[in-house]
């Protein structure tokens, strides 16, 4: 079997393992956070979702990947980290000039929320401009 | 870079899709390629001009 099918179930099968995950919680953990089951739910979802894309491509033989598509993935990591590295120090300007009021869950949403986006909108924004010096 | 895939994949009958199929590459690729805004690297270019029976400097101009 082609490495990239055994990848795909074996996303299958950790998607799995994460809804069990929630729904033992949910049935037999009276006291687990109802958040946080919510959040195995999403979690396996995404990445349910993710492993589907991942079959469909390559039933129709198309690679998951190739070296323009890695380098643009590369390259989005860069300035997405870069980006994160902006928004914290612009989070420890406003912690020191007390702007606003910061929690620790606050900040580290930010920081998430941040990393994720900004990979997302910067793949995006390099996939579609296709060329990369 | 300017290049001749278009022309040469159309005088071998090759869609887009067959011949990313036959380098190994996503479709986009070798749109961006013919559209002369992605630089391959040298074992992509030398697929490509071996799918189109040509040398490399006869698809790519760099």
């Amino acid at each position: 079997m082609a490495a990239a099918t055994m990848r795909t179930m074996y996303a299958v099968l950790l998607a799995a393992v994460v809804y069990l995950a929630a729904a033992y919680l949910g049935l037999f953990v009276p006291s687990a956070d109802a958040s946080f089951i919510s959040m195995l739910f999403a979690i396996g979802t995404a990445m349910l979702a993710v492993a589907l894309v991942r079959a469909w491509r390559e039933g129709r033989g198309e690679p998951l990947a190739d070296e323009r598509t890695k380098l643009v993935h590369r390259v989005a990591v860069n300035y997405s980290w870069w980006l994160s590295y902006v928004v914290i120090a612009a989070l420890l300007l406003v912690q020191q000039f007390n702007l606003a009021a910061l929690s620790v869950e606050g900040v580290l949403s930010i920081v998430f929320f941040a990393m994720i986006a900004s990979l997302l909108v910067f793949r995006l924004y390099f996939s579609a401009k296709g060329g990369l010096e | 870079m300017k290049t001749r895939m278009k022309e040469l994949r159309a005088r071998h009958n090759l869609t887009q899709e067959g011949l990313a199929k036959k380098v190994g590459v996503r479709r986009e690729t070798i749109v961006f390629l013919e559209q002369g805004k992605y630089s391959p690297s040298l074992r992509l270019a030398h697929d490509v001009a071996s799918a189109l029976k040509s040398k490399i400097d006869d698809v790519f101009v760099f």
